[in-house]
């Protein structure tokens, strides 16, 4: 031994079964740290994968810009990629068509490929003004290969002729619309625009700007914005992008960022109490250890010194371990990820690294044993050498007020009293129950953010329709059922639709709109029960009953009431919450069955015919279900953009909920840890109990007892604290932007509780069993 | 009456040649009313030996019979609840129970038992102890005769056939190893109890009727007290 710190790794080597808790207890805080920084991470990097595919990599978009301050810009070294930028028909509304497809044009420089992170899947940029570049889809709905001349005709009647240079990624909303994306070097746009409108005037081209990766995005902004005396109006920023990255000043984006701040400070303290409460019973049962240092002459700021390093010595072990343990959590979240939406997520790593979690996880570990260990070191210190040589000095220091044996059971007051003995310790334990469900609540606010900010796919939500163009029931009724013997299809499902029928409600003249649903569709109605009222099986019989649509629980309509129309007499079966469709202002929606709707109508044919396809489906099946769809109809495409809402909800999901359930599980281990601990720190007077005829029913009623106090008090400070936490945070991300006010999270508080409540329960097995377990003489008898 | 049968008790601790016999063929027994002392070295097997008694421990083989009864068969339980109601312990680390006062914790093992303590007999045992004016204070408040006065005040309340007192006064001074000595003879012929006690000090075997000497795990019955044979 060089020295008395020597003692430390020696006293550990003896004492492992009584350091294992104490150590747990880092790996868990550690874990926690570690898997929600990871989490935090990982969630930013698939939000910003989400945010690039959607808007593009850009940073700020500036209007009314110069050439020549352009040209300064894009030379700054801050500046990564810069291009001016334009679409004509961005909304695709106007009569824009290249071989007879319905067109968006966007005007470019090759810079802007870097910036948009667009792919060239075959070919390459335009290198002259006659090129052009089409989105994929292109190539395959009219049969068209590189080089081929198309030609693109303007609402005004212009056309101008392109040859093919690249294709390009497919884009959602061109797919969802059947329309065909161009993509024209910066010069040809411009002519375009002037030929369009007859050479008078430039066209507004908006400068787009990439900072390079490491600069001070905020910085660079405001002295661009400086150095070109621009207004405010003037430059655009990519609030998403810039919010994910930790640039944003949008007010909304700085209150999410205080949001987060709060949920760090909350994790950082939870690991802390947890860390300290273990080692407050660390040392409570090693006091007349300490008190024999003392005795043999060890001082004061030596003790202290020697808990320190004892405590670092722990983080050895546990820092790696809960490191280990957190990233793999990490793993298994970005592994879902994958697999759930494996093209949207294809970027994600496969075991990815959060050197932000880890630098988390290892910091606050290290600061959390330092700090926590502050505590218990001083009360070590404060040991009195008297307490080693007295044998029950340690079992009968600190109690003030005796067990209030009158209202109950002994073993349930005994119970009561352990727990609420040391106040510290109380308060400790208490806060630390507090703090998991504060953590919780707090974080539950996101579900509510999620489901408000990313609407989840609706299980009736199509990946091809086919539509009528001019919206007239005009789809062959033969249709879905040869679509659906076509392999990879998984679902066909089809609508009539009847505008604007005149009707009589309520003594005044008004139209419905009135749609008719296949059993497929009447099923989903019945399953996702958006039927509030009424009777769903009515509209299979042979009589003229409709479902009316209340949209935001707003509507005229009640069930039972009859509609005059000019079809016939409609009578409401009952009152749907939800339907796919939008309404149309000033007329009613109705919903009616295929038979309803062509007796009422005379109509067989389909307005529109949607298709589920499997994961399986092959271009190839999507290709002859095209064919089969003939022409002239609608064809859309909404893979891509479902494939988009899939990833974006799974990436929310999957770590939002992984949040959740880490909290609960650190909850519930924490929980089952301490009563542990605290029942291991009492053995010695536990096994005078039994010998003094104590059974092990009456160990378990009291440790059980002793539990429920810690998680009542917690439930209470953690309900306490925990809602008016939630409704403020609630306030600042879901009421600010989409003015839901704030309700009582019942579900949340009901599921933390009761694993708070259950998990204590659960903590009492461990020690009952290890009571009944043990020897009473060597219990007693040891030192 | 015999209180106590003991019966070729053996107790052997480890397994082959690690093993150690802590008690070799012990047989003795206990009339009612008897106060026995068992002195020996340290490391002899007196406190196995009362632990085996106490149901603490299990012996390897032979018989106890308590009262007639064999506590070797019993279950676990059922042993935990025949201690509570047959036998007082008194600990030479006293092991009250810190959050209970003097008169919760001589009531502890009536309790226990959801028996309410009856007050008139309670008060007497703490007049009996002196500790009627310190009935209402916790442990931490009273000094060491005080509280192994508690301690055999706990072993004495629900009135057990057999007190177990594993050197009651090791811990105590000479004035109040003496008091705790004449309060359990006092006891054992107020209340017709039977105690068997370990002690250290050849003084202490005084007070006993009967003197058994423990060596090596091999009892010795030394007949009446230890200074008489001596003498």
């Amino acid at each position: 031994m060089k020295s008395y710190l020597s003692l430390i790794p020696a006293y550990a080597k003896v004492h492992k079964k009584q350091n294992r808790m104490t150590i747990l207890c880092i790996i868990l805080a550690v874990f926690l740290v570690t898997a929600i920084f990871g989490m935090a991470d990982m969630e930013i990097r698939a939000q910003k994968v989400n945010a690039i595919s959607q808007y593009g990599n850009w940073h700020i978009q500036i209007k009314d810009l110069s050439p020549e301050d352009a040209a300064v810009i894009a030379a700054r070294p801050d500046v990564a990629f810069s291009s001016w930028y334009n679409v004509i028909n961005y909304r695709l509304k106007e009569d824009y068509f290249i071989q007879g497809k319905r067109a968006a044009v966007c005007g470019m420089e090759p810079s802007m490929l870097d910036i948009m992170e667009y792919d060239l899947l075959d070919g390459c940029f335009p290198e002259n003004d006659r090129q052009i570049v089409l989105t994929s889809n292109a190539r395959e709905t009219l049969g068209l290969s590189l080089g081929d001349t198309v030609t693109l005709q303007t609402p005004s009647g212009e056309s101008a002729e392109f040859s093919i240079s690249a294709f390009g990624m497919d884009n959602q909303s061109a797919l969802k619309t059947d329309a065909v994306i161009a993509f024209l070097p910066l010069r040809a746009f411009q002519n375009l625009y002037q030929n369009i409108n007859s050479g008078s005037g430039d066209v507004d081209l908006v400068y787009y700007v990439q900072f390079s990766r490491h600069c001070n995005i905020r910085k660079a902004i405001t002295d661009i914005r400086e150095q070109f005396s621009l207004s405010r109006e003037q430059i655009g920023e990519n609030t998403l992008l810039l919010g994910l990255l930790g640039f944003s000043k949008d007010s909304y984006m700085l209150g999410l960022y205080a949001t987060a701040l709060v949920l760090f400070f909350l994790v950082l303290t939870a690991g802390v109490l947890m860390v300290a409460s273990s080692m407050n019973s660390s040392i409570a049962q090693r006091t007349q250890f300490f008190g024999l240092l003392r005795c043999i002459g060890a001082g004061r700021k030596q003790i202290r010194r020697f808990v320190l390093l004892e405590s670092l010595n722990w983080c050895c072990t546990a820092i790696p371990a809960g490191i280990l343990l957190g990233s793999a959590a990490v793993w298994v979240l970005c592994a879902a990820l994958r697999f759930l939406s494996p093209r949207y997520f294809a970027d994600m790593p496969v075991l990815g690294i959060s050197p932000a979690g880890i630098l988390c996880g290892a910091v606050t570990g290290l600061c959390t044993v330092l700090l926590a260990a502050r505590s218990p070191a001083k009360r070590a210190a404060r040991v009195s050498p008297v307490t080693a040589v007295s044998g029950n000095a340690v079992s009968i220091s600190g109690s003030q007020k005796a067990a209030d044996t009158s209202l109950g059971r002994v073993e349930t007051a005994l119970g009561i009293r352990h727990a609420t003995l040391r106040k510290k310790n109380f308060l400790l334990m208490s806060c630390s129950f507090a703090l998991s469900i504060i953590l919780f609540l707090t974080f539950s606010v996101s579900t509510d953010f999620m489901r408000h900010a990313i609407k989840p796919l609706q299980p009736y939500t199509p990946d091809l329709s086919i539509a009528s163009p001019d919206q007239s029931p005009s789809v062959d009724s033969s249709l879905p059922g040869k679509i659906a013997g076509i392999s990879g299809v998984k679902r066909v499902y089809a609508r009539k639709f009847a505008y604007d029928v005149p009707a009589v409600i309520r003594g005044e003249s008004r139209t419905v709109m009135l749609i008719s649903y296949d059993l497929q569709q009447l099923n989903w109605v019945e399953e996702s029960q958006y039927l509030t009222d009424g009777d769903l099986s009515l509209l299979t019989e042979d009589a003229n009953y409709v479902l009316n649509v209340h949209y935001n629980q707003e509507g005229t309509l009640e069930t039972g009431e009859s509609i005059e129309t000019s079809l016939g007499e409609l009578t409401v079966a009952g009152i749907l919450s939800h339907c796919p469709f939008d309404p149309l202002p000033g007329a009613e929606t109705l919903i009616c069955s295929e038979e309803t709707f062509t007796r009422l109508t005379g109509e067989e044919n389909y307005t529109i015919v949607d298709i589920q396809l499997t994961r399986q489906a092959a271009e190839e099946d999507i290709r002859r279900i095209r064919e089969l769809a003939g022409d002239p109809i609608l064809f859309s495409d909404q893979r891509l953009s479902n494939q988009e809402t899939r990833g974006a909800f799974w990436a929310y999901a999957l770590f939002l909920y992984g949040f959740l359930a880490v909290i609960v599980l650190i909850t519930c281990f924490h929980i089952v840890n301490s009563i542990s601990m605290s029942a291991a720190a009492r053995m010695k007077q536990y096994g005078a109990m039994r010998a003094v005829g104590m059974s092990c029913r009456q160990f378990t009623k009291m440790i059980a007892a002793e539990a429920l106090t810690y998680a009542l008090s917690g439930c209470l400070l953690g309900c306490a604290f925990g809602l008016p936490l939630h409704w403020l945070l609630y306030e600042k991300m879901v009421t600010v932007r989409w003015g839901t006010p704030w309700h009582f999270p019942l579900s949340a508080v009901t599921l933390i509780l009761l694993a708070v409540l259950l998990a204590a329960l659960a903590a009492v097995r461990g020690p009952a069993l290890r009571i009944r377990r043990m020897s009473v003489t060597e219990t007693i008898h040891a030192e | 009456m015999e209180i106590l049968t003991v019966q070729h008790l053996c107790k052997t601790y480890g397994q082959g040649e690690n093993s150690v016999q802590a008690l070799r063929d012990v047989s003795f027994t206990l009339q009612k009313g008897e106060f026995a002392a068992i002195v020996g070295e340290s490391g002899s097997g007196k406190t196995t030996l009362l632990n085996l008694i106490g149901g603490l421990d299990e012996p390897s083989s032979g018989r106890i019979l308590l009262s007639g009864q064999e506590l070797s068969s019993m279950k676990e339980e059922e042993r935990t609840v025949f201690r509570r109601r047959n036998i007082g312990f008194v600990f030479q680390s006293f092991q009250l129970i810190p959050e209970l006062t003097v008169e919760q914790n001589i009531a502890f093992p009536l309790l226990l038992d959801c028996r309410k303590p009856d007050g008139r007999e309670l008060l007497e045992l703490l007049n009996l102890l002196g500790l009627a004016p310190r009935r209402n204070h916790l442990p931490s408040q009273l000094s060491g005769g005080q509280q192994q006065r508690t301690a055999i005040g706990r072993a004495l309340i629900h009135r057990p056939m057999l007190i177990l007192a594993d050197e009651p006064t090791g811990n105590l001074d000479s004035k109040n190893s003496q008091e705790v000595m004449e309060l359990l003879t006092q006891a054992a012929r107020h209340y017709r109890q039977t105690i068997l006690m370990i002690t250290h000090n050849p003084g202490l075997t005084a007070y006993a009727d009967r003197v058994l000497q423990v060596t090596d795990g091999i009892l010795t019955d030394l007949g009446g007290n230890c200074n008489e044979k001596l003498s």
